[in-house]
């Protein structure tokens, strides 16, 4: 009816149209550090030297195996509903696709279905079946009723589920002793401290989560022992395996910094958050509050991984090496390699779990105490430092 | 502004110079806008239906700005670099109608992921009738879904009458979430965005906590994640147990023609109409509002409750995690909009949604076109039925008023 | 020089508001501009305000031709309007709102207040306009705000001002007080555009009369020598009789007691403060009051709507302070409310629907919960037709029908059953000249039908004419009880302003 109407209706449409292209051109930035972080897990015990290779195609990898050794195979991965932006085992898992692919082990092109809720899983999987996928990777615990399910109707089919032990012949199950690497971050955290607090908090009490805060106040305990200090955690009650829980993985969810938040108004100064990306809010309320603090990260190098704007903020990050395990699992397969439906169990001895480096800490801890921590992963790794381990899977 | 005013303003049929403020007493005015009560059925069919139009076209825009493999060769080769878009837009589309209707297992899929939105959405759609904002299906879905669980669990009957009592048990959880809602309107005035949208955290914290008890855990898991339900609790599949959707279709169909009838031929369903559209004059007309307020949020409740049982008695492999709502609970608003809040649009709002819902995964999967487009399309239609201005002005429609509403609207009187 | 509109018509997509409509204002004159409700009024001022883009005609002023369809030009030219609804902001001052909107807008320093502070004492005392530039407006009175807003139209240089029901909202009082300033204005060379449906107000201020109907212009009156019949029968189209004829009243037994009754209002004040007052059978017994004075309050809680906090309320004797309005209903009470749009009708719902608004839950409208929308439907049309509501079904919505059809849907919907008891109140505001008479004569109908009527409604003229008793109610209490039919209008007026003899 009128002209500035339809002008109207064309700048909504525009708007709209750059709003998506914005967002796309956030993702390829994202996929951008994702490559950039991807040697972060060969960090492991030597927690004083990087590698210091600036490299940006990181992904030639693993034991020596060239190219050419590999019959692509065409990959399949299937996320749970939280999505692949999490910043979490759903980010890494699909980051070890790619990798996958980058090394040749897999098809270009892999499918990637995110879930938005529990009922995509199903459908989700029956796509990748219809699409002829030949490997199919499940990342997280709830989906593992569905993987167990389908991959003992499609036996022909090879499996790798994330976050859970193996389901069958044909599943891989990639399961991470993480409490190992944590148990050395409480250890180290509780030297830093300047307060003598710190603390844990989580997305949800889940185990892949709570596995972080358990080893992490045993090792805030141990230190106290050893060195006869008075360090307290907040948010990990290591007896009744009870914890404090934003109950959300959303960062936005304002619930996540307030969580943060009332952990430092009690004084911590050293805090590990688990569940994908519910660290950064408490990493702005560290810097807006301007105490000295430090957050732990977890699952990749989070000074790498992270928004630069908080690389000031990492203490250290807890490993968890589910890029590399996927990449090697699809490589397997590729490789022809007999799978047999083994649950591999990452674990510091492995390498597959680990510490990252101090990055800007680095002036802050003293040698002593980054010897210290040195000896603590080799400890656990030979055995002379141990405790009932965190059970994995479920 | 309401319909009255703008036409005392075209002259037509006014109501007094007088000009009393709109009715609706403590309402938003806005509301009956974007929710449609009140308004004729071919003028409920047409918006929605080309703002579908515009939402896909506006999708095949994105998808074309998007295809940056197309982008890399534009410099050189337009022409090819546009049918190559354009094409991207053909395979996606396809497939997205493929994935929605191409085969039975895409009908299938289509019709189960409709259930629960059909029923969330009647929910939210009966709320709006009633002049109240309902956010809080996703917790009375929780809820509902909660008490079906337990009673999945827990109880040992033949299917017969486990399911309904199944079923039954959420319409109790959902209802009495929803119930408590609009009891703490009815009581202390407590507005109901505002309690809906906190018992939904409150359902949410309190599904986490109780999956991980003994009493919905799977013995010895130590996963937030419930038992395998009982057979004879579950719903049974109509197409064999390849395909999943399940006789909860007829539950969300029957609930379709109940709340069709309820508000249109009971005496109750008046009630809530009438406290929607002016509270005061239904005050004046004898009805007991506050009461109304409770009981049509027991209802609205009941109906998340039982989407709630679809996902979980439902929802194979019928164990139930923490999230089993999902994002539905949300989607219901959109879609008691897009429906205009009457029972028979909510119906082809829950499929059109079902549909998209599914075509998008495998539009997902054969295209390469993230998911998110089809929540892009979902909220386009949504903006686009709630600037219905806006749609006219595209399809040049004949405007239903003409000329500025009343601008004159003050406080002074 | 002179305002001149020439040949405004206006198309809406179903109705021709406005067809062929020629008018003059010249400066230092008052035109006041009758018609019904729907005659076009609103539409052509809308179209002189820039509000409209007309389909045919011209505006022009002083000589030069208007463009239309632009406020910014219409004030430009001169062009004021003085809205029905205020366009004040509560919390500001007189002086913030008076330069709120002026070009060009600065911050609100503090220069800028001091300048306006200026701006508005000058004007105030240029045209005799009594108003504190530092009073909060929403701390003021109607009659002092709308000073405001002709304040604000005298900044912009108006000289053709259009005053939109100008008198709707204010007390007799601010009546004469906001004549004496139209006069003023008047004098100081203003052309002047009076929006009105109030006939004696518009005989007693405008220099000329221009009467409206279906769009046209159907006439012109001089006040000077026309009656109100004449431009009564102008406006409608036919003979109005504007008297209601009514026989001596023969009052019986007491159906309305009311005793020491205490009503607090949404604020927690004793809106109704200690009211006794009896209604018998076959009288009608007006309550007058400049509004705001507890009829409102009192009406709610003798229907049942608004708890009283102390005393009784008796009906045919019964003790019915308590009870719900569902069940004071019940008793034989009709109620017409004084908010017709917001209590009295429910404006998205049919005319059917509205028909049955308080009896649906009963036989014959109802079988248990089901709904028996064949009998409603039928007992909607038999009433319309009885009632002489005009619409052409009864399953459009309520709201495409004018005030005084709507109001006879409810005088229909409450008469139409055993009434004890009626209470009306404001039963004619808002509502057209025909509707009014036929509304007046079924109120007189259930008085000599054996009702008791109770009738509250701040048009004195009105309460006068159909009461057989009078009372006066000021800040809550009954203030004096008139004869109607001797009380001189000046008498009761003093007494709705609390120096009644009654009131010390």
């Amino acid at each position: 009816m009128k002209t500035w109407m339809k002008l109207l209706a064309f700048l909504a449409a525009f708007a709209i149209v750059v709003a998506a292209c914005g967002s796309d051109d956030d993702e390829s930035t994202d996929a951008g550090e994702d490559a950039e972080t991807t040697e972060t897990t060969e960090a492991t015990e030597t927690t004083e030297t990087t590698e210091a290779t600036e490299e940006t195609e990181a992904t030639e990898t693993t034991e020596g195996e060239a190219a050419g050794d590999f019959t692509p195979v065409k990959a399949c991965f299937v996320t749970d509903d939280a999505g692949v932006d999490d910043r979490s085992f759903n980010a890494l898992g699909w980051k070890g696709v790619n990798d996958a692919v980058t090394s040749g082990a897999a098809q270009p092109d892999p499918i990637l279905l995110e879930s938005t809720s529990e009922a995509d899983y199903q459908p989700h999987v029956e796509t990748c079946l219809a699409e002829g996928a030949e490997h199919i990777i499940t990342s997280g615990f709830k989906l593992a009723d569905t993987t167990g399910q389908f991959a003992e109707q499609n036996p022909d089919v090879q499996w790798t589920i994330i976050d859970f032990g193996s389901l069958g012949p044909n599943v891989t199950g990639l399961e991470y002793q993480t409490d190992e690497a944590a148990f050395a971050a409480g250890y180290l955290a509780a030297g830093v401290t300047e307060t003598g607090v710190v603390a844990v908090y989580g997305g949800e009490n889940i185990p892949t989560v709570s596995i972080f805060l358990d080893g992490f106040a045993r090792g805030v305990n141990h230190h106290n022992e050893a060195k006869g200090t008075s360090v307290s955690v907040l948010g990990w009650d290591v007896d009744g395996q009870e914890g404090t829980m934003t109950g959300t993985f959303n960062p936005a969810d304002p619930l996540v910094r307030a969580t943060c938040e009332s952990q430092i108004d009690e004084g911590a100064d050293i805090i590990l958050p688990v569940g994908g990306a519910i660290n950064l809010p408490c990493g702005t309320a560290i810097q807006d509050r301007g105490i000295e603090g430090a957050l732990i990260g977890v699952d990749a190098d989070a000074f790498e991984a992270a928004p630069p704007e908080f690389q000031d903020l990492w203490l250290t990050s807890v490993l968890k090496g589910i890029d590399i395990q996927t990449q090697r699992s699809i490589e397997a397969h590729a490789s022809g390699q007999p799978l047999g439906g083994a649950s591999f169990v990452g674990n510091l001895e492995n390498e597959a779990v680990g510490l990252a480096p101090f990055h800007s800490w680095e002036d802050r801890v003293s040698a002593e105490l980054a010897d210290e921590t040195t000896q603590v992963l080799e400890d656990i790794k030979s055995g002379a430092i141990t405790w009932e381990k965190f059970a994995v899977g479920g | 502004m309401t319909d009255a005013t703008s036409v005392d303003e075209a002259g037509a049929t006014p109501p007094p110079d007088e000009g009393t403020p709109p009715p609706g007493g403590d309402q938003p005015d806005w509301l009956p806008r974007i929710t449609g009560v009140g308004e004729s059925v071919g003028r409920a069919l047409l918006v929605p239906a080309l703002a579908l139009v515009l939402a896909l076209f506006v999708g095949a825009i994105i998808i074309m700005v998007t295809d940056v493999d197309a982008w890399r060769i534009m410099g050189e080769d337009p022409l090819t670099a546009l049918g190559q878009m354009l094409e991207g837009v053909g395979v996606a589309y396809r497939e997205l109608f493929f994935g929605a209707f191409g085969s039975v297992r895409a009908i299938s899929e289509t019709l189960f992921t409709a259930t629960p939105l059909i029923l969330s959405g009647l929910a939210v759609a009966i709320g709006f009738r009633a002049g109240l904002f309902n956010i809080g299906a996703r917790g009375q879905m929780f809820m509902g879904g909660l008490f079906a669980v337990w009673v999945a669990l827990h109880v040992e009957l033949p299917a017969v009458l486990h399911i309904p009592l199944a079923i039954l048990a959420s319409i109790i959880g959902g209802g009495l979430w929803g119930g408590l809602a609009g009891f703490l309107k009815a009581r202390t005035g407590a507005h109901e965005v505002i309690t809906t949208i906190m018992l939904n955290f409150v359902a949410a914290f309190l599904v986490l906590w109780a999956l991980k008890t003994s009493v919905f855990q799977e013995e010895g898991s130590n996963l937030p994640q419930s038992a395998r339900l009982a057979e004879s609790a579950r719903l049974p599949p109509i197409f064999g147990s390849e395909f999943r959707v399940s006789i909860a279709l007829f539950i969300a169909l029957g609930a379709v023609f109940f709340i069709q009838w309820l508000l249109f031929r009971s005496t109750l369903g008046f009630e809530f109409r009438a406290a929607g559209s002016s509270p005061r004059a239904s005050t004046y007309a004898g009805m007991k509002v506050p009461l109304l307020y409770t009981a049509v949020m027991f209802i609205s409740g009941a109906l998340s409750g039982v989407a709630g049982a679809t996902m979980t008695l439902g929802l194979p492999p019928y164990s139930v995690t923490s999230n089993f709502p999902g994002t539905i609970g949300f989607d219901a608003i959109a879609l008691a909009l897009l429906g205009r809040s009457h029972p028979y649009g909510v119906l082809w709002a829950g499929l059109l949604f079902g549909a998209l819902t599914a075509g998008g995964r495998t539009m997902q999967a054969a295209a390469g076109v993230s998911v998110d487009l089809v929540i892009v399309m979902q909220s386009l239609i949504i903006i686009f039925i709630a600037a219905p201005e806006l749609v006219r002005a595209v399809f040049r429609l004949k405007p239903i008023e003409e000329g500025p509403t009343q601008m004159t609207k003050g406080w002074g009187a | 020089m002179a305002l001149e509109l020439r040949g405004i018509t206006k198309q809406f997509p179903t109705v021709l508001a406005n067809d062929d409509v020629n008018l003059t204002v010249e400066p230092g004159e008052i035109v006041a501009l009758l018609g019904e409700n729907g005659a076009g009024k609103t539409t052509l001022m809308n179209v002189l305000f820039g509000l409209y883009s007309p389909d045919a005609g011209e505006v022009v002023i002083d000589g030069e031709p208007l463009e239309l369809g632009s406020p910014g030009a219409s004030i430009e030219a001169g062009v004021g309007m003085v809205h029905q609804h205020f366009m004040l902001v509560p919390v500001f001052t007189v002086a913030e709102n008076v330069i709120l909107g002026l070009e060009p807008l600065k911050s609100l320093d503090w220069i800028d207040r001091s300048a306006a502070r200026r701006m508005v004492l000058d004007i105030s005392e240029r045209f005799n306009l009594a108003v504190d530039p530092d009073a909060m407006v929403e701390d003021i009175p109607v009659g002092v705000q709308q000073r405001v807003e002709i304040i604000k139209v005298l900044v912009r240089d108006a000289r053709y001002i259009i005053f939109d029901e100008p008198t709707a909202a204010l007390t007799p009082q601010e009546v004469d007080e906001f004549f004496s300033i139209v006069r003023g204005l008047k004098e100081d060379g203003k052309g002047l555009i009076f929006i009105s449906h109030k006939l004696n107000e518009a005989l007693e201020v405008a220099d000329r009369i221009v009467v409206l109907r279906d769009g046209k212009t159907v006439g012109e009156a001089d006040p000077k020598v026309a009656t109100e019949g004449q431009v009564a029968e102008l406006m409608v189209g036919r003979p109005v009789d504007l008297v209601v004829h009514k026989e001596r009243a023969d009052p019986g037994d007491v159906v309305l007691s009311v005793r020491n009754l205490v009503v607090l209002d949404d604020r927690d004040h004793a809106a109704v403060d200690g009211v006794s007052l009896e209604v018998r059978a076959g009288e009608i017994v007006g309550v007058a009051g400049v509004q705001g004075n507890g009829q409102t309050e009192l009406v709610e809680s003798i229907t049942g709507i608004r708890p009283s906090l102390a005393g009784k309320v008796f009906l045919a004797g019964e003790d019915v302070t308590f009870e719900d309005p569902r069940d004071i209903h019940r008793r034989g009470i009709a109620h017409v409310p004084e908010d017709r749009q917001e209590a009295g009708l429910i404006l998205d719902f049919t005319v059917a629907e509205n028909m049955v608004l308080d009896s649906y839950y009963d036989r014959p409208f109802s079988r248990g919960i089901l709904m028996d929308w064949g009998v409603a439907t039928e007992s909607s049309q038999r009433l319309v037709d009885e009632y002489d509501v005009k619409t052409t079904r009864v399953d459009v919505p309520v709201s495409t029908l004018s005030g005084g059809n709507q109001q006879k849907v409810i005088v229909a919907r409450e008469f139409d059953r055993e009434v004890k008891l009626v209470i009306a109140a404001q039963p004619t505001r808002g509502v057209d000249v025909g509707s009014i008479e036929y509304i007046h004569s079924r109120i007189v109908q259930e008085r000599d039908e054996g009702a008791a009527v109770l009738i509250v409604s701040s048009e004195l003229d009105e309460v006068i004419a159909l009461s057989d008793r009078l009372l006066v109610m000021f800040k809550g209490k009954i203030a004096g009880e008139f004869d109607p039919a001797a009380a001189t209008t000046t008498e009761i007026g003093l007494a709705m302003l609390g120096s009644g003899p009654d009131n010390d």
